[in-house]
């Protein structure tokens, strides 16, 4: 897949798995992985840039004895998967778009 | 590969990130460290998931712009001194050259000057070391040669010592031939008084003083004579331990000195 292609979809896999219920690293990485290969070193810097971007917050809390960085998804996070969501019709036609022009050559 | 030899070559490799950020990556690991290791996951598994720190490290340091895996300071290449240009000249590197400043066009005739000289001045360089290590060298083989005035202090050590080895020799020997001598006088003294003591003509109240003396000089000769094999053996002793004495100082002396030499010879030789 490509790289960039893929940096976007990663994002809003995150997002969408920190949607329902605020969230930890490594629950990320199992929630996500079975759908699209992700590893710990990736998703650091897009933890790190939803953060950043203002779409996930975090709060520390106590866990077996250690702390436990928690992710929340903001609204502006939410907005970035239904943007994504509507993105998908276009995508859909040009999906169409190029497998038709596929089919025809 | 542990926990924390991981983390330290993580470390390494991030060395250029700010130390805040640094902290968070080790932060985030440590936490999915430890949820890994809560979910059943050996050390070895979970740094196997993780995979090679340099890995790690590069993902994170091109968040940043930094892309290149090598440090600045690896990634430098040594400028070249001078270089042709489009018209045969040679010139200096130009600005993008770590540590160079402005660019300067130097004639072909200067750079062979400035090689000429150089040249001359490595061969100073090489007389003057050949020089001083002749110089060192000379200093080495006369330091290590035996003068005059080193022999005949010799001699006056070997003569001096000799003579106080045989003075001490003849005292021991003196001493025991002493006493060699005072016992037997005392038993030939007694034996002879006895003889005079037992011949008539003599009052009896001189004769019991005559024959107590005998019994006395009698009984410190055989105090002495049964010892006399003794001290004999104890004077033969005392001058072998006095001759093997001397010989050991004087041989472990020669040694030493020896050994100098052959030091001092051997610097000369690796100089």
């Amino acid at each position: 897949m490509d790289a960039q292609l893929k940096k976007g979809l990663l994002e809003v896999c995150v997002l969408a798995a920190i949607k329902s219920e605020e969230s930890y690293g490594y629950k990320i990485i199992s929630d996500v992985s079975p759908y699209i290969e992700i590893s710990e070193s990736t998703l650091y810097p897009i933890l790190k840039r939803l953060e950043l971007t203002g779409m996930v917050t975090t709060r520390s809390k106590e866990y077996n004895g250690r702390l436990r960085k928690y992710y929340m998804i903001t609204q502006k996070g939410k907005e970035r998967i239904n943007d994504f969501v509507q993105d998908l019709d276009e995508f859909e036609r040009v999906y169409r778009f190029i497998c038709g022009r596929s089919d025809i050559k | 590969m542990t926990k924390y030899e991981w983390e330290t070559e993580l470390k390494k490799c991030m060395v250029r990130l700010p130390k805040a950020e640094q902290d968070r990556v080790l932060a985030y690991y440590n936490e999915l460290f430890a949820d890994r290791a809560d979910d059943g996951m050996s050390e070895k598994q979970i740094i196997n998931e993780f995979g090679n720190p340099v890995d790690v490290a590069f993902k994170i340091m091109t968040e940043y712009g930094m892309d290149e895996r090598a440090p600045d300071d690896e990634r430098k290449i040594a400028p070249p001194d001078f270089y042709s240009n489009k018209n045969d000249e040679l010139v200096s590197p130009p600005d993008f050259w770590a540590g160079k400043g402005g660019r300067k066009t130097v004639s072909k005739a200067d750079v062979n000057a400035e090689k000429e000289k150089a040249k001359e001045e490595k061969e100073q360089r090489r007389d003057i070391k050949r020089e001083d290590r002749e110089a060192r060298r000379e200093e080495r083989r006369e330091t290590s040669s035996h003068s005059g005035a080193e022999t005949a202090m010799f001699l006056i050590e070997i003569i001096l010592l000799g003579g106080l080895f045989l003075g001490v020799v003849a005292v021991v020997w003196s001493l025991g031939i002493t006493v060699y001598t005072v016992g037997f006088s005392f038993a030939a003294g007694a034996v002879y008084s006895l003889i005079c003591a037992v011949m008539p003509g003599v009052a009896l109240g001189a004769r019991l003083v005559e024959i107590a003396i005998i019994f006395l000089t009698l009984g410190i000769a055989l105090v002495i004579i049964p010892n006399v094999v003794k001290i004999g053996k104890f004077g033969v002793k005392a001058t072998a331990g006095l001759f093997n004495g001397m010989f050991g100082w004087y041989t472990n002396k020669n040694k030493k000195s020896d050994r100098k030499a052959k030091s001092a010879n051997a610097v000369c030789e690796e100089a």
